[in-house]
């Protein structure tokens, strides 16, 4: 589904250069659960921001089921957020002003989808995540594990069929990271491709594929 | 994103920051109360102008020796001038005389009013049913020497002890009795006033002979303006140079209306230089409020939002930002419109008055959204290019 050739991306110039990702190859099929790893400025965050379409290679290409994704048009990206990807921070970046309801109406909002519709499946998607009690709390009325389950439900608003999290799990204590992990696992169990970017070695038992990376080079990929 | 959707977010964001977005506004608010309150005076008494002119009446001509307001003639009218004007077909009566300044002493003090003086029997037929009416009191007959009549201001209002008639007057150490008050006409120059016959007025002032303005009224069934025309050509004659004006009440009443009209564009151009630095307000509100929202903004990118419903969603913030400091603005400045209007009438002023209409209202609420929009937009633009990974990195 996803296809990554010899992408580089390489920041600043002459001395000041510096090289994030080194020839990346990599192939991801529809229906993966694959964890990116690595120490932290391994370069794994800017492969996932590649790979969402939040960023552009320097060098190389990257395809969506044959289509070449990384010479499109900024609003031609925008689109492909909006509708085929879907974002998991580790921060959660809810907006704050909005109720619970309102931070998952958002990207329905963006597509243009009617109100009626929008408030019903944004409660669905709350429902699923298990905060039906909470649609009107604003994000600093819930807890960090709430406010990504939020996030969560954000991200799945338009029906993605890939959602890429970046350390999910990161601001979690443990109980509340699990709680979030089982969502991704259910939500992979049901066809959604999980793309997740963790440093965390115990996580791995989630994933289908493992792809190690380290001075932004691809070390190892380990399937399962 | 939908416009509706793109107009309740805009909301949102303007309602969750109240304070701020108050004081933002205050700029534009008090620019456009500026603007509204002097436009709808201003207007209010260029029509008032309007409207009187035309009351002083429709049939009437008013003659003066000079081409332009305010330029000091360089000679006078004579009885021959007012000749070949009583000559001129369709010309009903005729009054002339002499309007100017002068000081009246009553009861020790002095005070200074503006005095006019022509044939009485003339001056009643002319003024007839023009708003100059005797309150208390007669008129001036053809054979008053030293008898007068005064404007309402110069009885009531000038002196420290009313003047009742029958009162006695000094003018140039003359004793004059009031025989007659008018009733109030509204503006202080005509209500400070005295009238005297044309026969005592002349030696008085040592004017024997000419004439400042002449008014003629014109036959019942005449085209007013041929009858000017008519009476134009005949003083051309009479006169010897045409530096003179005939002025029909309608033409007399555009030249003092365009002059107001100056006025009140630099008045209201003034004004609009607050509302400029309200504009700057707005925009450097906006600057701050995308700095402060740079996450809001990536996170929108991140969830597919596109440069320009990013650039919408601020445009639409600041033009509300506009509109509702337009609202303010001009609901205070119809206010205070109205308050210096029922000041000035409570002091005598009745040709202050507010003029509100619908365009005006219209106007001002467009315009000031524009104004917000305008302010808004280049902050709004440096916003909606902001790299998305950059805005969310880190913290």
């Amino acid at each position: 589904m996803i296809k990554v050739k010899n992408v580089w991306k390489i920041y600043g110039k002459g001395e000041a250069k510096t090289i994030a990702l080194k020839n990346i190859n990599l192939e991801i099929e529809k229906g993966e659960f694959v964890m990116i790893m690595g120490p932290s400025g391994c370069g794994k965050s800017t492969l996932l921001n590649i790979l969402g379409l939040l960023d552009v290679p320097t060098k190389g290409a990257v395809y969506y089921k044959g289509r070449k994704t990384s010479s499109m048009s900024e609003n031609e990206r925008a689109v492909f957020r909006r509708k085929i990807g879907g974002f998991v921070f580790q921060q959660f970046h809810l907006i704050k002003t909005l109720t619970a309801l309102e931070n998952v109406e958002l990207p329905m909002m963006l597509d243009e989808k009617d109100k009626t519709y929008r408030r019903r499946k944004a409660k669905k998607l709350l429902k699923m995540v298990g905060l039906e009690k909470r649609i009107n709390h604003y994000p600093h009325q819930l807890s960090g594990g709430q406010q990504q389950r939020v996030a969560i439900a954000r991200a799945l608003a338009n029906d993605p069929k890939i959602i890429f999290a970046d350390e999910p799990t990161g601001n979690l204590d443990s109980k509340s990271g699990e709680v979030v992990m089982n969502i991704l696992k259910e939500l992979n169990e049901k066809g959604i491709t999980i793309i997740m970017v963790t440093h965390e070695q115990e996580l791995t038992r989630y994933a289908s594929k493992i792809v190690k990376l380290k001075d932004g080079e691809i070390v190892e990929i380990v399937e399962k | 994103m939908k416009i509706d959707d793109i107009v309740a977010f805009a909301f949102k964001n303007i309602s969750k920051k109240r304070t701020q977005s108050m004081l933002t506004i205050i700029g534009i608010v008090i620019g456009v109360l500026a603007m509204v309150s002097l436009i709808s005076l201003g207007y209010g008494v260029q029509n008032y102008i309007k409207e009187e002119m035309m009351k002083i009446g429709s049939n009437k001509i008013t003659i003066l020796p000079m081409k332009q307001f305010g330029v000091p003639p360089s000679h006078y009218f004579t009885k021959k001038d007012v000749k070949a004007i009583e000559n001129v077909k369709g010309v009903d009566a005729v009054m002339y005389g002499w309007y100017g300044g002068c000081e009246i002493e009553y009861n020790g003090e002095k005070k200074f009013v503006s005095y006019y003086y022509a044939k009485p029997s003339q001056l009643k037929k002319v003024y007839k049913g023009s708003g100059y009416e005797i309150d208390e009191g007669r008129w001036l007959s053809d054979n008053d020497k030293y008898a007068c009549v005064i404007g309402y201001g110069t009885a009531h209002d000038l002196f420290n002890r009313e003047i009742k008639i029958g009162d006695v007057i000094k003018i140039k150490d003359k004793k004059f009795r009031v025989v007659g008050i008018l009733k109030p006409v509204g503006n202080q120059q005509d209500d400070n006033s005295v009238l005297l016959n044309i026969d005592i007025g002349e030696k008085l002032f040592g004017n024997e002979g000419k004439y400042n303005f002449i008014t003629v009224t014109v036959k019942e069934g005449e085209d007013i303006n041929e009858v000017a025309n008519e009476i134009k050509k005949a003083l051309k004659k009479s006169f010897g140079s045409d530096d003179f004006s005939v002025l029909t009440a309608e033409q007399l009443a555009e030249t003092v209306g365009s002059v107001l009209g100056v006025i009140t564009i630099f008045v209201v151009g003034v004004a609009g230089i607050s509302l400029l630095v309200g504009a700057v307000g707005i925009s450097n509100t906006m600057h701050m409020s995308i700095l402060e929202r740079r996450k809001d903004i990536g996170i929108l990118k991140a969830l597919g939002a596109k440069t320009t419903d990013i650039l919408a969603i601020f445009v639409v913030e600041s033009g509300f930002l506009g509109l509702f400091g337009g609202m303010i603005g001009l609901i205070l400045g119809i206010v205070l419109a109205k308050f210096v209007e029922s000041l000035a009438h409570k002091f005598g002023y009745l040709m202050v008055n507010a003029w509100i209409s619908w365009e005006l209202i219209v106007g001002v609420l467009i315009f000031s959204f524009l104004v917000g929009v305008v302010s808004g937009y280049f902050p709004a633009r440096s916003g909606a290019k902001l790299n998305p990974i950059e805005t969310l990195r880190g913290e």
